[in-house]
């Protein structure tokens, strides 16, 4: 079985009722956005309020910092990545597409709705007026159109998706049902690469998020039991960060062995070089 | 007499097809290497095999097309794909295609062991207990 990646736009409430079908219907664990938060925040030790801001609270003048944005997205993409190469999931985030990027037995899922019928959900849900509720809906899409470009460098959307499917006049039966059809394809059945590649990126983004965890920006690519791990630490905490590598490494089966590099982007270094 | 299972190994780097010979020999395999995949073509129209592994670059043929052939001749055969240029899209392709697995090299011997022992069982065969 396919691991199933859903993302949906707001006001579509419908969105968990589909994740849980999916779920029930392939016998898959379930994860949704406020599980997938609560595991990464035990797992690091941040405070889930924080990682919530980070995926959907849009980026302010005085608000959450970029690099700290991206820094603990790194923790919730480090749980779903985790999820699939655990085995058969069905996960229901924001920006699905890009949480667990190149493995071909994950679908990747885009739930989406007509303006018109996510305004009149607003209405309702929020007792909002038509205009307001309209207003609303606009300002959620510019504000993940911004999350994303910070977080992933590009917009979220259909094109970035294995499949899109629009709610309009279907029942949620139905949709579970094209979504479930669509994973038992045999494009998403998980082949031995996809297996060994989900694992390796599970290991990369662990590595990435014990860092990040402590404040620490990372890179990190595992390849036939080698890690390779860039990290921008100033050199004051660079044993620190070493002794985390180590220790995350050491409990990873699909790590083996470990390079690491310092990036020194400091720009006196640069303007030192420029004399 | 007990059937064995007949493997065919196509790949144009001669050393893969010598080392795959050997490890497949020793789970009890009939085993066919070919560095040609138009050979191979060949062989395939003549004799069912009941898996094949095949590279999939390999000149002017690439193993998309072995697959094809194996596919019209003998559908019940096992292609496994392997690859040292593995991208989601060319094992997504490989599968929706009929490959019945997708491995990237370098692979240890126990990986393509498992492989085709899954591939074997499937078509009736049990290889790791050394019996059908």
């Amino acid at each position: 079985m396919s691991s199933v990646l859903l993302s949906s736009q707001s006001f579509l409430v419908a969105g968990d009722d589909i994740a849980a079908g999916v779920a029930r219907a392939t016998g898959s664990e379930l994860g949704r956005l406020d599980d997938i938060i609560a595991s990464a925040a035990a797992s690091w030790q941040v405070a889930p309020d924080k990682l919530d801001a980070a995926l959907l609270r849009p980026p302010s003048l005085f608000g959450m910092a970029d690099a700290t944005r991206r820094r603990l997205v790194r923790l919730v993409m480090a749980e779903c990545s985790r999820r699939v190469a655990g085995g058969d999931t069905v996960i229901h985030v924001p920006f699905a597409a890009s949480m667990v990027p190149g493995i071909s037995h994950v679908l990747r899922v885009r739930v989406t709705g007509s303006a018109d019928e996510r305004a009149r959900a607003a209405a309702n849900q929020l007792h909002l007026p038509d205009a307001k509720a309209r207003k609303r809906i606009d300002a959620d899409d510019r504000a993940i159109d911004l999350i994303g470009t910070v977080l992933f460098q590009r917009r979220d959307t259909d094109a970035d998706y294995d499949l899109v499917v629009q709610v309009a006049d279907r029942t949620p039966e139905a949709i579970v049902s094209e979504i479930v059809q669509t994973a038992a394809e045999r494009s998403y059945q998980p082949t031995s690469y996809s297996v060994k590649a989900a694992q390796e990126l599970a290991a990369a983004h662990c590595l990435e998020a014990a860092l990040a965890a402590r404040g620490i920006d990372a890179s990190a690519a595992v390849k036939d039991g080698l890690a390779t791990v860039k990290a921008w630490a100033a050199v004051s905490r660079r044993s620190e960060a070493a002794k985390v590598v180590d220790t995350t490494a050491s409990r990873l089966p699909a790590i083996k062995k470990v390079e690491l590099a310092w990036v020194d982007d400091l720009f006196e270094t640069y303007a030192a070089s420029m004399r | 007499m007990k059937e064995q299972i007949d493997v065919m190994v196509l790949d144009d780097e001669p050393m893969v097809g010598k080392r795959l010979k050997v490890i497949l020999s020793r789970m009890g395999c009939n085993v066919e290497t070919f560095e040609d995949p138009r050979r191979a073509l060949e062989r395939i129209s003549d004799k069912r095999f009941h898996i094949v592994v095949t590279d999939v670059v390999m000149g002017d043929v690439d193993g998309l097309q072995v697959l094809d052939r194996v596919r019209a001749c003998w559908p019940d055969s096992k292609v496994v794909i392997m690859t040292a240029y593995a991208m989601m899209a060319m094992a997504r392709e490989a599968m929706a295609k009929g490959a019945f697995d997708f491995v990237a090299k370098p692979f240890e011997p126990v990986e393509i062991r498992n492989v085709v022992a899954r591939a074997a069982k499937e078509l009736g065969f049990d290889l790791l207990n050394g019996g059908q």
